[in-house]
């Protein structure tokens, strides 16, 4: 039995494939009454976690808990837990209804139940249609009512937004802030944070199979860092006078100067006091979008890490220490493509692709 | 549990899998039943047995059956492999606690789809054979029941196997390609070049031969006996033997051993796959 909590709970969990470490050490726990947001790279584990969470694959080590205990032990899974880690499941020849009356039927609901969770998604027009020539957007609203069919305390959604148009997106969104109010739990998973910002209220941010981040996405928000970017003439005098001052700064690929921490009129002070010519100054804020991108860019740095985690200011709480990367003040804006050879911060970012996830793009922007 | 199996008859009624495959047996065991009563009635063969009609029926719904097995264990294998291929198996292990259950659901829903193909096949070949031979063709209707229900075994026996094994390899691409090399290929070069050493009595226990051997270890010594009457003691071993290189089995193997035998299969199979996919990983 369960104790019907309607909680997550992820406990050291490790997961390998051959030499490959998809999750590792991996804590947190996602509450009732919420939409938690998954959010990681591509390859960073998302997806291996999720289906270790659901029974569906083993973990190497540590646990997964839902309502206390592991899924293997809930009785009649479906009606505590549903899930879409996958928009093809379906056989092709079978209607949207066929399809769902196999999973009444194995749930032991009346077959109504079908038709209610395709209305529920907006597919009742296309119940009697094969699902074979069925949308990618149609195809995750029949993954969403098949996860809906037992009506679950707990939904748990991999990349729900992949296919979906805005219109879908924003649909999606309202559905799951509904379902959360009314007292359940809602974990969803997705490589863009950007697409998640307004649906989620916490979020787990995961990078290489490791969490840098689990807490409240507001916290996250009002850690936003600002930093001064200054072009000068004589940019050693003026790190060596902003080092005096207790600041640090990295160059930036253009040649100017990135100072985190402060704001431009300390830097301007500085410079005069320094008799550095100043040519240019700029504030820049970092957004959400940014954040994330600085937590989990890390992933594909084969370098040393560098130094320990610096958790914004206000941020709830920050997973166990490792090799990711806090938000280096060093490190490329997001969106700008690496360009090797200039600046140290991205010869300290991308100095090679990390072996274990040939093939990644990056960790931004890509596709699932 | 109940809940499982009605969910995999919904999967099975509502696609095309099952009656595509039903077509070939449908066709198969008239054929054969038909083509073999014929040969069966040949004039000649008439002769040497003294104008007595002969009843082949008995012999060519054993050899239907042993044509037939092959799509028997096609359904078997697709039955898990289709979950795969198809990607509902996480929807369907998330619906049931423990995976086993979901594989124990599949054996009975496919035991009774099983039992239409064993009944189709023992109708067909038998209308086939009605055709050919007309009613003397089948000796009494006792004779006809054991080796129509020996042949439902059989196709029974088969798709659990199959069943078995598609859970075990996941593939339905390799599953298919293995079973038909192994049914239609390999286990007939093995037993050849078995024959001739000293492994020979090998040949009888491999799957194939086994199987064959449920309903032809049964039939060949019914259709001796029908048409050797009294004189049955008398037959000479090479008569069993040739009848048994035509129509499967052979000569002294109870059919019943052939059964436990190819059981044996089926179990260990089932079991296989009752296990790995029970501890796999579903990514
Ligand atoms: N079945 C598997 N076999 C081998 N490696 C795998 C398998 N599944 C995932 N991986 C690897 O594990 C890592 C995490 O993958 P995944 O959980 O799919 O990440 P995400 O969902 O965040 O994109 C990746 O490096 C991926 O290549
Ligand atoms: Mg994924």
């Amino acid at each position: 039995m369960h104790d019907g909590s309607g909680r997550i709970l992820v406990q050291g969990l490790n997961k390998s494939f051959g030499p490959i470490n998809a999750v590792q050490n991996l804590n947190f726990s996602v509450e009732p009454g919420s939409v938690t947001g998954f959010l990681g790279p591509n390859g960073s584990g998302k997806t291996t976690t999720l289906r270790m969470i659901l029974g569906l694959i083993s973990p190497t080590a540590g646990g997964a808990f839902i309502n206390g205990q592991p899924f293997s032990r809930l009785p009649n899974p479906a009606t505590v837990v549903g899930a879409v880690l996958d928009s093809q499941g379906f056989h092709p020849g079978q209607t949207a209804r066929t399809h769902l009356r196999c999973y009444t039927a194995a749930l032991n609901l009346p077959d109504q139940q079908a038709d209610q969770v395709l209305e529920l998604v907006g597919l009742s027009s296309a119940a009697t249609r094969k699902t074979g020539g069925f949308s990618l957007g149609m195809r995750q609203r029949l993954a969403l009512a098949t996860a809906l069919i037992g009506n679950p305390q707990i939904l748990i959604l991999d990349e729900p937004a992949n296919g979906l148009d805005p219109e879908g997106i924003a649909w999606l969104r309202g559905f799951l802030k509904s379902f959360a109010s009314t007292g359940r739990t809602a974990l969803v998973s997705s490589h863009l944070l950007r697409e998640m910002e307004h649906t989620v209220d916490n979020v787990v941010i995961v990078s290489r199979g490791q969490c840098v981040y689990n807490g409240d996405l507001d916290q996250l928000r009002a850690a936003q860092q600002s930093r001064v970017l200054v072009r000068t003439a004589d940019p050693a005098t003026l790190v060596e006078a902003l080092r005096q001052s207790g600041l640090t700064a990295e160059y930036l690929p253009d040649g100017s100067l990135a100072v985190p921490g402060t704001d431009s009129k300390t830097v301007a002070d500085l410079a005069l006091g320094a008799g550095v010519a100043v040519h240019g100054m700029q504030e820049e804020n970092l957004d959400l979008e940014q954040i994330f991108f600085q937590l989990t860019t890390g992933q594909y740095s084969g370098g040393a890490p560098q130094g320990p985690p610096q958790p914004p200011q206000g941020a709830a709480q920050w997973g166990p220490g490792g090799p990711q990367q806090p938000p280096q003040p060093g490190a490329p804006p997001p969106g700008t493509p690496p360009s090797p050879g200039v600046g140290q911060g991205y010869q300290q970012v991308y100095p090679q692709q990390d072996q274990n996830n040939q093939g990644g793009n990056g960790g931004y922007g890509g596709n699932a | 549990m109940n809940g499982l199996i009605k969910a995999e008859f919904r999967k099975i009624f509502t696609t095309h899998l099952w009656w595509a495959l039903l077509i070939p047996v449908v066709v198969l065991s008239f054929l054969a039943g038909w083509g073999g009563t014929e040969f069966g009635q040949m004039s000649i063969i008439r002769q040497m047995t003294g104008g007595q009609d002969l009843p082949t029926g008995l012999l060519t719904m054993s050899l239907s059956t042993n044509y037939v097995t092959v799509f028997a264990a096609l359904l078997g294998a697709l039955a898990m492999t289709g979950e795969y291929r198809h990607k509902t198996a996480t929807t369907t292990f998330l619906t049931a606690n423990p995976r086993g259950a979901v594989l124990g659901a599949k054996l009975i829903a496919y035991t009774n789809i099983a039992l239409i193909y064993g009944i189709a096949n023992t109708l067909f070949a038998s209308l086939g054979g009605l055709l050919g031979a007309g009613s003397d063709g089948f000796g009494e209707f006792a004779q006809w029941l054991m080796v129509g229900g020996a042949g439902i075994l059989s196709i029974v026996l088969w798709t659990l196997l199959g069943l078995g094994f598609g859970a075990m390899v996941t593939s339905s691409v390799v599953a298919v390609l293995v079973l038909l090399g192994y049914v239609l290929v390999f286990e007939s070069l093995v037993s050849s070049a078995m024959s001739s050493s000293a492994m020979s009595w090998l040949g009888d226990y491999l799957p194939g031969a086994a199987s064959n051997g449920i309903v032809s270890n049964l039939s060949v010594p019914m259709f001796v006996s029908d048409v050797a009457g009294a004189r049955e003691p008398m037959v000479s071993e090479t008569a069993y033997r040739l009848l048994h290189s035509v129509f499967g089995g052979s000569y002294g193997f109870p059919w019943w051993g052939s059964l436990l035998v190819f059981a044996g299969y089926a179990a260990v199979f089932v079991a296989g796959g009752w296990l790995t996919s029970s501890k796999r990983d579903i990514t």
